[in-house]
């Protein structure tokens, strides 16, 4: 990938510009990297998604724009610029402990995560959690705080804020765990949520009202969303543009249209063919994808992808280039490049 | 068939009772003792299965639907008998497995397997690969030794793993091929019946994939009834020949398939169906859909006459006062609802 800066829509200013990103954990002194030269925009008011499979890279990329890499992990190059009214911040370059990157975090930048249970604390309520975060971004007292704490419960529609506020996390149930850490990471109005897996855990009735609150949050606040899952049901609802992650790297990105309609890598083809369908009509099998996304640090030679792909050939044993295969649609494969008679179907 | 006189049409069966039923539940009820205060004083019920009865027929899959906390998993379990049902009668063949002890039960346990949800959990982390496998012919004494080994090899084979791998701990595997560990556990005494609780739901689509057409073609080599617990019903649809749908501890409508999906008797299972996500923007987004509001009722204090109408949108004055009972629509199809006959619900169209 050589310029890997993604322009979903022109015109518009990307509240954020990734290039280059390049996350690295340190294992046994030897660097081995779990996102690799990645770059995606994020605008205002728009949804992002990014899919995959586990092991792909997804959450560490959501990780590392809030510097949150866990240690050994660090941020080893890119840049992620942040636009904030006139001036930009390159949040790769900010101290991961200092000031600057600590006021942005929870404040303007906001994560929600797959597990309530595990993300939320136990012993503090709910209203205390949630007030933590008011308190230190708008530095308000006790009493204003509670009451902005009952009024961020009151918006992801809990019923009763009044009462819940006062909930410890294991009396609410999945669904209101879920949307009481939303509520949290509302609280400051951030400009940019990233939402890791926030359906996943979820029931299908719970998983589609939290997606229909995540888009009417996001239609109130013009909030920028960056969605992670590695489901393509609910990608389809949410996403503007979507960036598919194979093996730490961006293997096909382009509008969902695109995407679902006629999709170019064969790893977007294997994950679309994989979802179980409610309109299917014969009850055959199902196409799933062999094998298992290859372990950071024992990628294959070449296109990452290749000892699970069908249509691997010769040029796969060298690295892929992106290449633009519509509007606003580009895809990482020697497909795009081979001849008509060696294209996969769609 | 023995039916015990538990007034027969307050818990309707699925479908006709048939002669080639390899397990008939019947009106099963597990409630739970709530306790509180310093005495530990019997304050309430919690009533997770309240009155279930359907039948799983030889080689057949019957899908379990529904939202957490609607009973299923609870069913399931006294199915198996990790649990103890409160009442009602569980037929394997001839024999109610309600009424057996504990050393009476063990031939059974060989007979009926269980696949967990949660492959993380449900293996235990300080046994290899061959002990987790193993342990079912060793407990019922079936192999040892040389012949144990090539047993697990084999188990281990069929479910798409390396023999190798037999030394190997758990957490070497990944998720799904932790789930494969948990198969061949369950597949080791070549049950008759599995019940498989949320198999997939932890996993990845891919790999979700992967062990759903595993079980498809086990299911066909070897011939086993299987009972399949799931909140996703495109899941649910791929693998099983009937479907019951289960709210708040009830069983509120059940059918093959085919007309199920195409046309619901119930609403609980219309909105199901809405929920579901199309993986297709220009469908998912024009799409009408009923959003349920509301989580599901807490079975400690089921609200008054159909446990759905507070969240249900055709409910009309009848449905807060009275409990529907599962009636039969047209032959195999049953729904518990009061409306259903003036109701045109939603379903889905094939492709």
């Amino acid at each position: 990938m050589t310029d890997s800066s993604l322009t979903f829509l022109s015109g518009a200013v990307p509240l954020l510009s990734v290039s280059h990103l390049t996350v690295e954990f340190l294992l046994e002194n030897r660097p081995v990297p779990v996102v690799r030269d990645i770059g995606f925009e994020i605008y205002p008011g728009k949804t992002l998604g990014l899919v995959g499979e586990s092991g792909c890279g997804k959450s560490m990329t959501g990780l590392a724009l809030l510097r949150l890499t866990p240690r050994p992990g660090r941020v080893a190059a890119g840049t992620m610029i942040y636009r904030r009214g006139g001036e930009t911040v390159d949040l790769a370059s900010l101290d991961s402990s200092g000031e600057e990157i600590r006021r942005i975090r929870g404040g303007e930048i906001a994560m929600i995560f797959q597990e309530p249970m595990s993300a939320l604390n136990p012993v503090y309520t709910i209203g205390q959690q949630i007030g933590e975060t008011i308190r230190l971004h708008a530095g308000t007292g006790r009493k204003e705080t509670r009451n902005r704490a009952i009024e961020a419960l009151r918006r992801v529609g809990v019923p009763g804020p009044e009462t819940r506020v006062d909930a410890y996390p294991h009396q609410l149930s999945g669904g209101l765990r879920q949307r009481a850490m939303i509520a949290m990471a509302l609280s400051c109005s951030p400009r940019l949520l990233i939402a890791d897996e926030p359906t996943t855990a979820l029931d299908v009735t719970i998983q589609a009202q939290i997606v229909d609150l995540l888009k009417s949050l996001q239609e109130e606040t013009g909030m920028a969303i960056l969605m992670i899952t590695h489901d393509l049901g609910v990608m389809a609802d949410m996403a503007h543009d979507i960036a598919v992650m194979y093996a730490g790297q961006i293997v096909e990105h382009g509008p969902p249209e695109a995407i679902y309609a006629q999709p170019r890598h064969p790893y977007t083809q294997g994950l679309l063919a994989s979802v179980p369908r409610l309109a299917a009509t014969d009850r055959g099998r199902l196409s799933p994808i062999p094998g298992v996304v290859p372990q950071p640090g024992r990628m294959p030679e070449g296109c990452s992808f290749r000892p699970r792909c069908g249509f691997a050939f010769d040029p796969c044993t060298l690295p892929p280039p992106l290449r633009k295969t519509g509007a606003r649609h580009h895809a990482c494969c020697w497909l795009e490049t081979a001849p008509a008679s060696l294209q996969p179907s769609v | 068939m023995l039916l015990a006189g538990n007034g027969p049409r307050l818990f309707a069966t699925i479908g006709v009772t048939s002669m080639s039923a390899l397990l008939s539940v019947r009106a099963l009820i597990k409630h739970f003792p709530v306790r509180r205060s310093l005495w530990r004083r019997i304050a309430g019920q919690v009533r997770a299965v309240d009155g279930i009865s359907f039948d799983v027929e030889r080689g057949e899959t019957l899908g379990l639907v529904g939202e957490s906390g609607c009973g299923k998993t609870t069913a399931g379990r006294c199915i198996v008998r990790l649990l103890r049902p409160s009442s009602g009668n569980i037929l394997f063949g001839d024999v109610d497995l309600v009424t057996l002890t504990e050393t009476q039960l063990k031939p059974f346990r060989r007979r009926i397997q269980m696949i967990f949800q949660d492959p993380q959990s449900s293996l235990n982390p300080r046994m290899t690969v061959g002990d987790v496998v193993g342990e079912p012919l060793r407990i019922h004494r079936l192999a040892t030794g040389g012949e144990l080994e090539d047993r697990v090899a084999a188990l281990l084979g069929a479910v798409g793993l390396q023999p190798g791998d037999m030394r190997r701990y758990p957490h070497a595997f990944s998720g799904g091929q932790r789930q494969r560990i948990g198969i061949a556990r369950a597949l080791s005494l070549d049950p008759e019946l599995i019940v498989a609780d949320e198999p997939v739901s932890a996993l990845d689509v891919s790999v979700q994939a992967q062990i759903l057409n595993l079980l498809a073609e086990l299911r066909e080599q070897r011939h086993f009834s299987c009972i399949f617990i799931a909140h996703n019903l495109s899941v649910v649809k791929h693998v099983s020949r009937r479907v019951a749908v289960m709210y708040a501890g009830r069983i509120v409508e059940s059918g093959p398939v085919e007309s199920l999906y195409a046309r619901p008797r119930h609403p609980y299972t219309e909105a199901l169906l809405s929920a579901v996500p199309v993986p297709d923007p220009l469908i998912q987004k024009r799409r009408e859909r009923i959003r349920l509001q509301g989580d599901t009722p807490d079975p400690a204090e089921l609200p008054p006459g159909c446990a759905f109408h507070p969240r249900c949108v055709y409910a009309a004055d009848v449905c807060r006062r009275e409990t529907p009972v599962l009636r039969e629509m047209e032959l195999g199809v049953e729904a518990a609802c009061h409306l259903t006959d003036t109701l045109d619900l939603k379903g889905v169209k094939s492709d």
